[in-house]
């Protein structure tokens, strides 16, 4: 166990290396002195050397490398000229409300997908599988921008139950704490759904597959013969035995929420990163493009790695066979 | 029963393309008689060619064939279908084998609807799609209202039908769409005096700009399904490539083509593109670029693990023994083989390419306004949603369709091919 999660952090930290090797790159060989868009011919020498330092620009090519290596240990990412601070705390201001975004999103995503899975246990019938299957992937494939301008016209427009955007409704800081906490959960609802319905019907899809292939195993057979409910059935052991390799895939579904939450953010004028990165595009904010790049990537890779061990520590079959 | 239903479908196309075939004469005779005379056209001005040939008039010869086409193969197909004893061979595209593929069915439609559509929308378009008219009166209209539009803001080629002025005038409709800007002569105080007038239906509404929502669709497609075809070929060659020599070289080649995949997977592919998009600019070739430049790790992943598969067959380990060049035998062996899941992949970057597009022209990055696109037509509905849910809703339910029938499509490829 302890050899499996030393070699899941190793190969994520050459994972996170490559990637900040590719970002500098990127920002590098393309076209274009980004210095040079903000350095006016007005501008005294000073100050444009300045610029020029922020950007890792001064210097040879492998300085630049290993400065902008080192200033990654260090925590430097880079100075945003357009909202005047360090990258790093703005992303770290902004994270966190992506984070819970997206947390949420997938918490969501596996409830459904349990629940509609659990309901097409009950009844094994081929009308209704076959309903299963179109309906999934629709859902699957309709892209998300849609399902929040539907939702938006149902549940905003046309009946005024949910809000349409921001995480608080104006005054609302002087209202007792229940009626914040639930003003918030309130504005989380629609975003939380739009970034959530897709995955869930992905994420039903594959455990509707892990949860036939469980159905047919002995132990099954035996837990019905036993006289054991349905229900309990499939909670206490159909469940736990199909939901451990879809782990995995909560791990990938987390680059698909980034990016998801780049348009719900943009749609429900959320804070966050995706709004952070688009507004960093349109003010041509280099630094800051190329940091919350480098934020997604890393959190990609560290949710990648956090599925694999937990999918380690859940199924201790895993183990025996990564070693071998 | 299905049958039945396939073959009512098929006669109310055919219906339905005769009334507008009939309607839209003008447009049809026009495009067909400028096809016609563009050679001799050509002789005519033979140093001035370069201003004769414009994209838009390409647009109406293209359209005019595949309309003709698509019209008399439905003719054919329904005078089958009507005249009994002419009935004796059943229509072929209503034959299905099995009865449990109507969503493949369904998918092809829809596909086949989304191309010819595209095709067909300078006929069909009632409208140009940048067309605005007088905004007071034709702003915000909801579905199925009826418009007056100056007869020029129609824009359709015209043609005068004397006999004698025919080749005169060929130069100025060869020029297509733009003649209408020449003629309109910019008087904007009281827009429709004096000014002949038509009516037109407008189908799905006009938009905030009094633009024609069902014409934008139509033309929508266009940009939706060239911009996806241009990505998927770049896609699928740079993946089939490294996909191939990853899977066929093997060892030092593999992993590090692999753990570069790995390294470009772990970046969520819409913050790459927006990334490159801040170096690169956005016009419709980089868009293009990035987008292919983007989209090839999952292509090339797939056909390495269907190579690596592949080359443990005897057939393949047989063709080496023999000294065969491993460029010819990548040729002959493996690529007829990974073929159909090739086809399979494709399919489904499609949808991964026209989403990825909708999203970006969505968020206001990618095909800018006035420019009519999917998904910048949704973004753009998107602060009207209050006054006008038609331009919205429509956009949506297309791009879903033309989505959901893609991956029908790819979905019963890979049953049919595992």
């Amino acid at each position: 166990m302890v050899t499996l999660v030393i070699r899941r952090i190793a190969v994520a930290l050459v994972l996170v290396f490559g990637l900040a090797t590719l970002v500098f790159f990127l920002s590098r060989l393309l076209p274009g002195d980004p210095a040079l868009l903000f350095i006016a011919p007005s501008v005294p020498a000073s100050v444009a050397d300045r610029l020029r330092n922020d950007f890792g620009l001064s210097g040879s090519f492998t300085h630049q490398y290993i400065s902008w290596i080192a200033g990654i240990l260090h925590g430097q990412i880079g100075y945003s000229f357009s909202l005047h601070r360090e990258v790093l705390g703005i992303i770290g201001n902004t994270l966190p409300y992506t984070l819970l975004l997206a947390g949420s999103a997938i918490a969501l995503e596996f409830v459904l997908a349990i629940g509609v899975v659990y309901c097409l246990s009950l009844k094994n019938s081929p009308s209704r599988n076959r309903f299963f299957s179109v309906a999934s992937i629709s859902m699957y494939t309709i892209p998300s921008f849609w399902i929040a301008y539907l939702l938006l016209q149902t549940f905003t427009v046309s009946s005024h139950i949910f809000p349409s955007s921001h995480y608080h409704s104006v005054g609302i800081d002087t209202a007792s704490w229940l009626s914040r906490n639930a003003d918030f959960l309130l504005h989380l609802i629609l975003p939380v759904c739009t970034l959530a319905l897709p995955g869930a019907a992905g994420l039903s899809r594959f455990l509707k597959a892990s949860v036939d292939q469980v159905a047919g195993m002995e132990y099954v057979l035996f837990a019905r013969s036993q006289g054991q409910s349905t229900t309990r059935i499939f909670f206490r052991t159909i469940l736990p035995n199909a939901i451990a390799p879809l782990l995995t895939l909560g791990g990938l579904e987390l680059g698909t929420l980034l990016a998801g939450a780049l348009i719900t953010e943009q749609i429900f004028s959320l804070p966050g990163m995706g709004r952070l990165t688009i507004a960093a595009l349109f003010a041509r904010d280099y630094p800051l493009i190329l940091g919350c790049t480098m934020t997604a990537g890393i959190a990609v890779i560290a949710s990648n790695m956090l599925a694999d061990i937990l999918h380690a520590t859940l199924d201790p079959r895993i183990r025996g066979v990564r070693r071998a | 029963m299905r049958k039945k239903f396939l073959n009512a479908a098929l006669l109310l196309l055919t219906a339905l393309m005769t009334v507008l075939s009939v309607l839209r004469w003008k447009i049809l005779a026009a495009a067909i008689a400028s096809l016609v005379s563009f050679p001799f056209a050509c002789l005519e001005h033979y140093n001035g060619t370069a201003s004769l040939m414009s994209i838009n008039t390409a647009d109406y010869w293209l359209a005019a064939i595949v309309w003709i086409g698509l019209w008399s193969v439905c003719l054919h197909s329904s005078y089958r279908l009507i005249i009994p004893h002419a009935a004796r061979h059943p229509v072929r595209f209503t034959q299905t084998q099995n009865g449990t593929q109507t969503e493949y069915l369904i998918g092809l439609f829809l596909l086949a609807g989304a191309i010819a559509g595209a095709a067909v929308a300078p006929i069909l378009a009632p409208v140009d799609p940048l067309t605005q008219g007088d905004l007071l009166s034709t702003r915000m209209k909801p579905p199925l209202s009826v418009l007056s539009l100056e007869e020029n803001d129609l824009s359709c080629l015209t043609l005068s039908f004397s006999p004698g002025v025919m080749f005169e005038s060929s130069s100025r409709y060869l020029l297509g769409r733009e003649t209408k800007y020449i003629s309109t002569g910019g008087s904007f105080s009281s827009p429709l005096e004096g000014k002949k007038v038509s009516e037109v239906l407008v189908l799905l509404g006009t938009d905030d700009y009094g633009r024609d929502v069902f014409s934008r669709l139509l033309y929508g497609a266009r940009y939706s399904l060239d911009i996806g075809m241009c990505v998927l070929a770049l896609s699928l060659v740079a993946g089939t490539l490294i996909g191939f020599s990853a899977g066929y070289f093997g060892g030092m080649v593999d992993s590090t083509l692999m753990r570069l995949c790995d390294l470009l997977l772990s970046i969520p592919p819409l913050f790459t593109t927006i990334a490159l998009m801040s170096f690169l600019g956005s016009s419709i070739p980089v868009l293009i670029l990035i987008l292919g430049a983007t989209g090839w790790m999952g292509v090339a992943r797939i056909i390495r693990g269907e190579v690596l598969h592949l080359r443990t067959q005897e057939y393949i380990i047989a063709s080496e023994l023999l000294g065969v060049h491993p460029f010819r035998i990548m040729r002959d062996h493996l690529f007829p083989n990974a073929l159909p899941i090739l086809v399979t992949v494709a399919v489904l970057q499609l949808g991964n390419i026209v989403l990825a597009e909708a999203s970006l022209s969505f968020l206001g990055l990618g095909i800018r306004p006035p420019t009519p696109s999917w998904g910048n037509m949704i973004g753009d509905s998107l602060h009207m949603i209050e006054s006008g849910w038609w331009m919205g809703v429509f956009p949506g339910i297309a791009l879903s369709a033309l989505l959901i029938s893609l991956h029908f499509l790819s979905d019963r490829n890979r049953w049919a091919t595992s």
